[in-house]
């Protein structure tokens, strides 16, 4: 802005110093004694400082050219206002300038009148006439008094001429002529000088009104009288008057060797000299006028040409400068609109005038105000929902009519066990597609969403990272209205994996209790009868028979006990558990459980890796054993089928979705579980061994979710199983609480 | 772009007008033919003799009664063997050379000294312009180191003396730039 002001300063003092300028410039073709000398200065700094104006507008339409090309806001208003601008001064100006043109030349012409011409003409030559005819008399007189010093020449012939060569021994000498004789004739003549000179230019004798040295004629005027030919001149004296100069051969003794003749200066009258004074004057200014009739009208017209290409210059600058300035706070507007369609609603315009179109700024910087505070209101709100989203334990989906996902909320994202989080944006289907364990989920939701219904309900299993998980969808349309600007759906997404397996555990405990009950029951008096009865007949029967009672009696005794420990296992599981805390070292409690494998499986490798810096964990170790006997020993068992058996444990810390959790891994390279099985490999009675009760695996899943924590089970895609446990750091074993 | 490239133009379009009216304003129509100083009583004087001409232009506007008006510049100079020389003193006449009509002569005046000549034809005037004879130039005391003295002498037309509606055209004129090349002439005093 600053830059601006000083360039607009700087142009106004230029056009100033132009306008000072020209009005000199007028002043030096009127005057040319005041400013003449500095005239063609003047033209010259007045061009260069047109051009200069010039090359401004120049870059101002360059500049304007540039702005209508890139479609720049107030471009366009700048262009009209500058062309309405230009023409209402251009054509006025011009208008007064061919005028002008028009009366200049008139003007100038009016000055030489063909009359006037003629009567100074005819003066000068009357003036001429009357000074010749007095010249012709004064010739008259010169030879008159040559005639009768021509009688003297006698007198004169005795002259020592050598003597006058020296002025200062003629004055001594007895020979000078009579002066009072040259000085008589001079005064009866009005001569203002005589002078008898010699061929070779020597002044023989002379009188002089004044006491001047005389005035002596040039070489040419000697030699023309020499020859015989008088002389007579009217010449101009240095103090302007005009006298008479006339030569006039002596004819003294045709014998003598030397020649003379007599010089005489006649002046005229003083008012003679005014007259002709006046005339010559007069004159002379009218002949030079007339001859710079032409070069003063050009001047006159360059003169009004550069101050025509001034104001036109000036007014087009003005017209630029105003232009730009009316549309200045227009195009700010513009630039403001722009900005709040971008959205920007920080843009404040400065207010730099009173009038209306201050006024209009003002109310746009009011609207964007308002603007930015709902913008920021609802902004707030915004973060209101979504931070209230991201502490919902349900998960939040928002769906637009095409199944856009506008809305994710952190436990929809854990809750699927999505491997990205960010997928606003993309449709539902794709979500789906991109996560391979959702594939099913994409058949069963897909048609629900796209349903006509305004609420559906829908349950379904998804096989996530640690396991299989039980979730309820429920979707409600919202329908556009002024709240909602589109027609959108929104699903809600509640695990209920622990309700069902709570309610499975339950009934499964249940059975367990009942059976228990049911069989242990008869089973001791089944056993105590059985040995009754061998004990009372094994030694009276026959050899025979005695062999067939000892079998059939032991075979029930033994499937007694079988029942009894299958019982056991039931009641075991059944029990409600009661876990006995204390600090465990992990590390040491799996060392130990593999050393004893490794006792026992002397051909297999067991690998152990195990990070550094493991802390101590609260938990029951007696039950934490049995976990990882069970697995250990599955693990072995399976690899043992390939080859001498080979398993890796590893134990490490792990994030996973913003949990901390220990995570103990169980790889074997066996034969894997059958896919059908995976599913419920954890619930009783389910086993893909020949032998066994099916309930150790269930059993460990048992234990773990009594230490908060979660197991999986996984095929690997090489080779055999991969078993998964992870117990929370924020829950009962973490590290804080062994701290405790 | 546009403009740098316009603005270029225009400097080599006015430096080439520029270069070809000095080189029209170069050729002198002035011709000194010789330079001799003398001393006499200490003061250094000057006599010249010139060939003087005059153009179309300035004849005719000289008959309509324009005087014209000639400097002499006179300057003593030192002369250094590497750069160029140091002026000492620098000293200029004016004349005026003007028709009087009614006597239908040439009326040449030297403005310095007040005298003045009446010559009955242009050519006589010119001739006697060029005849440069005793005319003082310094007092000799004034120059203390009288080593390797020079005296140049220029006699040119002065334009900026026209009336102003012609100096615009004298200016641009070549028939009007009437200037002889700076004489110069070894001083031995």
């Amino acid at each position: 802005m600053r830059i601006r002001n000083t360039a607009s300063f700087l142009v106004t003092l230029l056009i100033l110093s132009l306008l000072g300028s020209l009005i000199l410039m007028s002043g030096a073709i009127q005057n040319s004694g005041q400013f003449g000398a500095l005239y063609p200065a003047l033209l010259l700094s007045n061009s260069i400082g047109i051009l200069v104006l010039m090359i401004l507008i120049a870059a101002n339409i360059f500049r304007l050219l540039k702005q209508l090309r890139a479609k720049e806001a107030g471009a366009r208003l700048t262009l009209r206002m500058v062309i309405i601008f230009t023409v209402l001064a251009v054509v006025p100006v011009t208008i007064v300038y061919s005028f002008s043109l028009d009366f200049l030349r008139k003007g100038v012409d009016s000055w030489f009148d063909l009359q006037v011409s003629d009567a100074l003409s005819d003066s000068l030559e009357l003036s001429r006439e009357s000074l010749e005819l007095r010249t012709r008399q004064l010739l008259k007189q010169t030879e008159k008094m040559a005639e009768e010093m021509s009688r003297q020449s006698a007198e004169l012939s005795a002259l020592n001429l050598d003597a006058l060569k020296r002025p200062s021994a003629l004055l001594n000498s007895q020979h000078i002529p009579n002066p009072s004789r040259l000085d008589q004739m001079r005064s009866q003549n009005g001569a203002e000088e005589l002078i008898i000179m010699s061929g070779d230019a020597l002044v023989i004798s002379s009188s002089e009104k004044s006491d001047l040295l005389p005035s002596l004629p040039s070489e040419s005027i000697q030699s023309q009288v020499m020859q015989g030919q008088s002389y007579i001149g009217l010449n101009p004296s240095q103090s302007g008057d005009l006298f008479v100069r006339i030569a006039v051969k002596l004819n003294v003794n045709q014998n003598s060797p030397s020649q003379y003749f007599l010089h005489a200066i006649y002046p005229f009258s003083s008012r003679i000299n005014n007259l002709t004074d006046r005339v010559e004057i007069a004159y002379a200014q009218y002949n030079e006028l007339s001859y710079l009739r032409e070069k003063l009208t050009l001047s006159f017209a360059m003169t009004l040409t550069l101050v025509l290409l001034f104001s036109i210059a000036a007014a087009v600058w003005a017209a630029f400068y105003s232009a730009r300035r009316i549309s200045a706070p227009i195009r700010d507007l513009a630039a403001g609109t722009a900005a709040i369609a971008r959205g920007d609603y920080t843009k404040s315009l400065p207010v730099q005038s009173n009038d209306e179109i201050g006024f209009l700024v003002d109310s746009f910087n009011s609207m964007t105000n308002r603007i930015a505070r709902a913008r920021n209101q609802v902004e707030m709100q915004r973060e209101y929902l979504d931070t209230l989203l991201s502490q919902l334990s349900s998960g939040v989906m928002a769906l637009t009519n095409q199944n856009i996902i506008t809305t994710l909320n952190p436990a929809a994202v854990k809750l699927l066990d999505l491997q990205q989080v960010d997928y606003k944006g993309g449709t539902i289907e794709s979500l789906c597609r991109t996560n391979t364990h959702l594939n099913a989920l994409e058949k069963e939701l897909i048609p629900l969403i796209n349903d006509s219904r305004e609420d559906w309900q829908t349950q379904s299993t998804i096989l996530a990272g640690e396991g299989s998980r039980e979730l309820i969808f429920k979707g409600t349309k919202l329908k556009s209205d002024d709240r909602v600007p589109q027609d959108s759906l929104v699903i809600v997404v509640e695990d209920i994996t622990a309700i069902i397996q709570g309610q499975r555990d339950a009934a499964w405990s249940e059975v367990a209790r009942r059976l228990a009950h049911e069989i242990k029951n008869p089973l001791t008096p089944i056993q105590l009868a059985t040995e009754r009865l061998r004990l009372k007949y094994l030694t009276k029967l026959g050899k025979t028979d005695s062999k067939l009672l000892e079998r059939l009696t032991r075979t029930i005794i033994q499937q007694v006990e079988t029942m009894k420990t299958m019982v056991n296992s039931f009641s075991e599981y059944a029990n409600v558990p009661v876990i006995r805390r204390e600090k465990v070292d992990l590390r040491d409690l799996i060392e130990d459980t593999l050393d004893f494998f490794k006792t026992a499986y002397p051909k297999a490798t067991i690998e152990l890796k195990i990070t550094e810096g493991i802390p101590e964990i609260n938990a029951d170790p007696l039950r934490l054993r049995q976990v990882f006997n069970n697995l250990i020993k599955n693990a072995l068992e399976a690899s043992s089928e390939i080859g001498g058996g080979h398993i890796i444990v590893s134990v490490r810390e792990v994030e996973y979705i913003q949990s901390h959790y220990f995570e103990i891994l169980i790889s074997d390279y066996g034969t894997g579980i059958p896919d059908e099985l995976i599913a419920s490999i954890f619930e009783p009675y389910v086993t893909n061994k020949n032998k066994g009760s099916g309930l150790g695996l269930a059993i460990v899943k048992k234990i773990v979710e009594e230490h908060h924590g979660v197991v999986s089970l996984k095929n690997k895609t090489d080779q055999g199983v991969l078993v998964t446990i992870r117990f929370p750091i924020t829950k009962s074993i973490s590290a804080l609480e062994v701290a405790e | 772009m546009h403009i740098y490239r316009f603005l270029t133009i225009l400097s080599v379009s006015i430096s080439s007008v520029a270069l070809f009216s000095h080189s029209a304003m170069a050729a002198p129509d002035i011709k000194f033919l010789s330079v001799e100083s003398q001393l006499s009583n200490n003061i250094l004087s000057i006599t010249a003799d010139a060939e003087v001409g005059l153009a179309k232009d300035p004849t005719e506007a000289l008959q309509s009664g324009v005087p014209l008006f000639f400097d002499l510049h006179i300057e003593i100079l030192r002369n250094r063997k590497y750069i160029w020389d140091r002026d000492l003193f620098k000293t200029k006449y004016t004349y005026s050379l003007q028709r009087h009509t009614l006597s239908k002569k040439y009326v040449l005046k030297n403005l310095i000294t007040d005298t003045q000549q009446v010559h009955s034809s242009i050519a006589k005037a010119l001739e006697s312009l060029g005849q440069i004879r005793k005319l003082a130039v310094i007092d000799i005391e004034e120059l203390t180191d009288r080593k390797n003295l020079v005296i140049a002498i220029q006699l040119e037309l002065k334009i900026s003396a026209l009336p102003a509606p012609m100096m615009p055209l004298a200016y641009v004129s070549p028939q009007w730039h009437i200037s002889s090349r700076k004489y110069k002439s070894k001083l031995d005093l």
